[in-house]
């Protein structure tokens, strides 16, 4: 996959991943589909830009005896999402475009 | 490799960060580990799982903006290394850098002198505006009527066309500074990455 195109859909994937309920770090990287290869090396930076861009907020919170970082969404991030999501009808129209004229 | 092994080849890797900078990427590798094991892994399966000490280093790094990322890059490999390229490279390195700094000003006396022009014309229009005014006076204290219709006529017309003038100079002025603060971040990126994107024009526009 083309790397700037990858980077918006890992954006958009990691925002889901902690839209609904805070998540960590090991559960997102579990949740997001499988298809996009997210580690943890690329989970880290990418977190941090989203949390500098005030997409999501963090908390560390107990866990086990050890400290665990949460992360959960704002609005800002929200939003985010939305303008994600509304490029669809115009990827659409490329995909259909490259598809028509290779027949 | 343990996690111990793995946090502590981290942290030399990243030595060249702050060391607040250091701790948080170590944190958060720690936790990724220790959540690994949680869920049924083994110490060396979850290290392994994470990849090579290097590779995640370079992807912290990576995230830097350009100027930073260059010499942390060389640092890691060698301090010495990194002044020897200073010293030498400083014949290249200071020109270019006079001449991004002359490069950066020159476009930002030029959006600003724009937004001058514009108030210029407005206050030469205002004084001539005036200066027709006064002439109105005069005309009355010679008793030539019409010669004072004219003038204040002309002066209305002028303070009007000034006031007109005015607010769009204002209207360029708030736009410049928009344009402004977008060149100023643009300037400063391959060394300092902002906040959140966008942050600083709505704060700019808001003042």
């Amino acid at each position: 996959m083309e790397a700037q195109m990858k980077r918006g859909f890992l954006e958009a994937c990691v925002l889901a991943a902690v839209s609904g309920e805070e998540s960590y770090g090991y559960q997102i990287v579990k949740d997001v589909p499988a298809s996009m290869g997210l580690t943890e090396s690329t989970l880290y930076p990418l977190l941090k830009r989203l949390e500098r861009a005030g997409c999501i907020t963090a908390r560390s919170a107990e866990h086990n005896g050890r400290l665990r970082k949460y992360y959960r969404i704002t609005d800002a991030g929200r939003e985010r999402i939305e303008e994600f999501l509304a490029e669809w009808p115009s990827v659409q129209e490329i995909y259909r475009y490259v598809e028509e004229a290779r027949s | 490799m343990t996690r111990d092994e793995f946090l502590d080849r981290l942290g030399e890797l990243l030595a060249c960060l702050p060391a607040d900078q250091v701790e948080e990427t170590r944190q958060f590798y720690a936790e990724a580990i220790a959540d690994r094991m949680e869920d049924g892994m083994s110490e060396q399966e979850a290290v392994a799982a994470i990849g090579a000490p290097g590779a995640v280093a370079e992807a912290v790094l990576d995230d830097l903006p350009a100027v930073p990322r260059a010499i942390a890059k060389t640092r890691r490999r060698s301090t010495v290394l990194l002044w020897v390229l200073t010293v030498v490279g400083s014949l290249v390195w200071v020109p270019l850098l006079l001449a991004f700094v002359a490069v950066a000003l020159s476009v930002y006396a030029c959006i600003w002198v724009l937004a001058l022009c514009v108030w210029i014309v407005a206050a030469a229009l205002g004084a001539v505006g005036v200066a027709s005014l006064t002439l109105t006076a005069a005309g009355i204290s010679i008793g030539h009527i019409p010669y004072a219709i004219a003038m204040l006529g002309c002066g209305l017309g002028l303070i009007g066309a000034a006031l007109l003038v005015g607010a769009g100079a204002w209207a360029v002025s708030k736009q410049i500074a928009r344009l402004s603060a977008l060149w100023a971040r643009k300037a400063v990126s391959p060394f300092w990455k902002g906040r959140g994107e966008g942050n600083d024009v709505a704060a700019h526009l808001a003042a």
